[in-house]
């Protein structure tokens, strides 16, 4: 009956890891953390006994704390910014369009910022962006909602061009 | 690209939007996260599970306590050792056990097959398919070519080899002794590269799953997939760029379908002959004690105790219901398979979840009408007259002891269907049966 639940485990970690993987790394911008606290968070998802759960909204709220939990020193969490700021920047050719998108997303409020992501880096469905979130899926419809509204606001003020791409 | 200017603009700062390849390889991640011996990577995820176990075992394994393994470990301990005792499954075609002499060519031991087709020492393209002759190169930071340390060489052994491909395998001691714990869940592959051997680890075609976890993770009656190892053997094969017509010559043929552990349930009831298909492990006792041939109440249970089930065939045990479906409906219907072994073509195995605060989740057998409308019904099959329930329970909360299947919302019930649980317990109720014995 063990293996069973083994079986479980190793069918969850080949559907999952991927995104897994990809919403740690997209936070932190290091490989080889990314690869470690991927690791901890079905070392997690093991230690939990007799769970039925497999959904993805559940491994990314353990990947969530995970990743709060390495970067929850402001100190450090301010050099991650940068560091996601200069990645944004050099990895996209150092466009100016990307560094002001960059910009207004850091200038939000972490619960906005949090939301956008989920749905736009991650690919979220909004039942998912509630699984993480903790809320209600209408919750977190309004959240998007006021989230997209504080963006273009500050997208806006810093950048005219793109706000006018946008139609604002 | 969507027409949504403010979608399009923030997945354009996505980092992996450039390089969505650069996500590792998940097997290779679980392989290495079941090796590894480092507990957790935080400082202290509150909340989240506690670790302090996982840094006390890591502190009594650094004061020389090794007989305690680490979070890691005790993980892969746990899924080599179980993978590796549940069933017998054959060896592959040969076994060419390695010396623990460093010779280059050492002395194999063959068991050949009873056909002795296969010679004692076997070659491709003119090198000895031994241990010795094989390189491992880690997926890590140096990716340096080693061979194998001429003192673990002895826990290794070759399966088989053909045309520059080699497949072999670790001995359970050699998981424990060089806590590789998740090793035995995989064969090893290696391939003819400088006249020697290369399992390079980098490369998803280092490894595939053994014939126990493909005869395991693809018994129907266990969870459904209607795929023998063989085909899930191939697939892999095919997936991970090794020709498949190497397969048998590789790994073998793999475990007879006999060996796949499941069981059949069969007792007769009131002229009728009841029969299902269910997982060795698991148990099927009567509710009450009855009469031979009377009324049937049977309690399916998992091999923790817990009810997956309850089968009802006439008698007081036997209940009626009237469940509303549909959008407008007290039930929604998430899944919904015609039941083959049931001389009604209406009949249905039906998963769904009971609208409410929390969801709660129900698989049952069922006449559904109007499926599909703004309104339908769910109501008991009916056998010679006589009422059949075969359900998880229909009792909200569920009942002490039975199966737990509240959901958050209905997506996390919904992904419940693609867990082995799910499977099982479909499988069970999927494969009912009821025959007349008259005439």
């Amino acid at each position: 009956v063990l293996a069973e639940r083994e079986l479980a485990f190793i069918a969850l970690h080949k559907d999952n890891y991927p995104r897994v993987y990809a919403y740690i790394q997209r936070r932190i911008n290091d490989p080889e953390l990314a690869q470690e606290l991927a690791a901890d968070v079905f070392r997690v998802v093991w230690q939990k006994p007799q769970t039925t759960k497999s959904d993805i909204a559940w491994l990314l709220t353990i990947a969530r704390n995970l990743v709060g939990n390495a970067y929850r020193a402001r100190g450090r969490q301010q050099a991650l910014q940068e560091k996601l700021r200069f990645a944004t920047t050099t990895t996209f050719g150092g466009s100016d369009e990307n560094a002001a998108v960059h910009d207004a997303l850091a200038a939000l409020r972490d619960k906005d910022r949090d939301i956008l992501q989920l749905a736009y880096w991650d690919g979220l469905t909004m039942a998912e962006i509630a699984g993480v979130l903790q809320c209600s899926e209408s919750a977190a419809k309004v959240r998007l909602h006021r989230a997209r509204t504080a963006f273009r606001k500050n997208l806006a003020a810093h950048s005219e061009s793109i706000s006018q791409k946008m139609g604002a | 690209m969507t027409m949504d200017p403010i979608r399009n603009l923030i997945a354009g700062t996505d980092p992996l939007h450039s390089n969505p390849s650069g996500i590792p390889e998940g097997e290779a991640a679980l392989r290495r996260m079941l090796s590894e011996p480092a507990a957790f990577s935080d400082s202290a995820p509150s909340g989240v599970v506690a670790l302090e176990d996982a840094r006390r075992r890591r502190r009594a394994k650094a004061a020389g306590l090794l007989t305690i393994a680490a979070a890691a470990v005790a993980v892969g301990v746990l899924v080599a050792g179980n993978l590796g005792s549940l069933t017998s499954a054959p060896q592959p075609a040969s076994t060419v056990a390695a010396t623990e002499s460093p010779a280059p060519t050492p002395t194999a031991s063959g068991t050949p097959t009873p056909t002795g087709s296969v010679p004692a020492v076997l070659t491709t393209n003119g090198v000895e398919c031994t241990v010795a002759n094989i390189d491992q190169m880690r997926n890590d930071r140096k990716q340096l070519r080693e061979p194998i340390p001429a003192g673990d060489q002895k826990y290794y052994s070759v399966l088989g080899c053909a045309e520059g491909w080699l497949a072999y395998a670790i001995s359970d001691d050699g998981v424990s002794n060089l806590q590789l714990d998740g090793g035995n869940a995989w064969y090893l592959i290696a391939k003819l590269q400088d006249g020697r051997f290369l399992t390079d680890f980098t490369q998803v075609w280092s490894s595939v799953f053994t014939w126990k976890f493909h005869a395991l993770n693809n018994d129907v009656s266990q969870n459904g997939q209607q795929v023998t190892p063989q085909e899930a053997m191939d697939k892999e094969f095919a997936d991970k760029g090794i020709p498949v017509e190497l397969r048998q010559r590789l790994v073998g043929d793999g475990p007879a379908p006999a060996d796949t552990g499941g069981a059949t349930f069969q007792q007769a009831s009131q002229g009728h002959m009841i029969t299902f298909q269910h997982p060795a492990a698991f148990k099927v006792q009567p509710e009450t004690a009855g009469q031979v041939d009377g009324p049937l109440a049977l309690r399916v249970a998992d091999g923790f105790d817990t009810r997956i089930a309850s089968l009802a065939f006439g008698g007081p045990a036997a209940v009626d219901f009237d469940i509303s479906c549909g959008p407008q409906g007290s039930f929604e219907i998430l899944e919904s398979v015609p039941l083959q072994g049931l001389a009604d073509p209406s009949a249905r195995m039906v998963y769904g979840v009971f609208r409410g605060e929390l969801l709660h989740g129900a698989l049952l057998i069922a006449h559904v009408e109007g499926a599909g409308e703004q309104t339908c019904t769910l109501t008991p099959l009916r056998v010679g007259g006589l009422t059949l329930n075969f359900d998880t329970g229909l009792a909200q909360p569920s009942d002490a002891g039975a199966i737990d299947l509240r959901f958050d919302n209905t997506e996390v019930a919904r992904g419940w269907t693609a867990t082995p649980e799910y499977n099982r317990i479909a499988t069970v109720l999927g494969t009912l049966q009821v025959t007349s014995q008259q005439g």
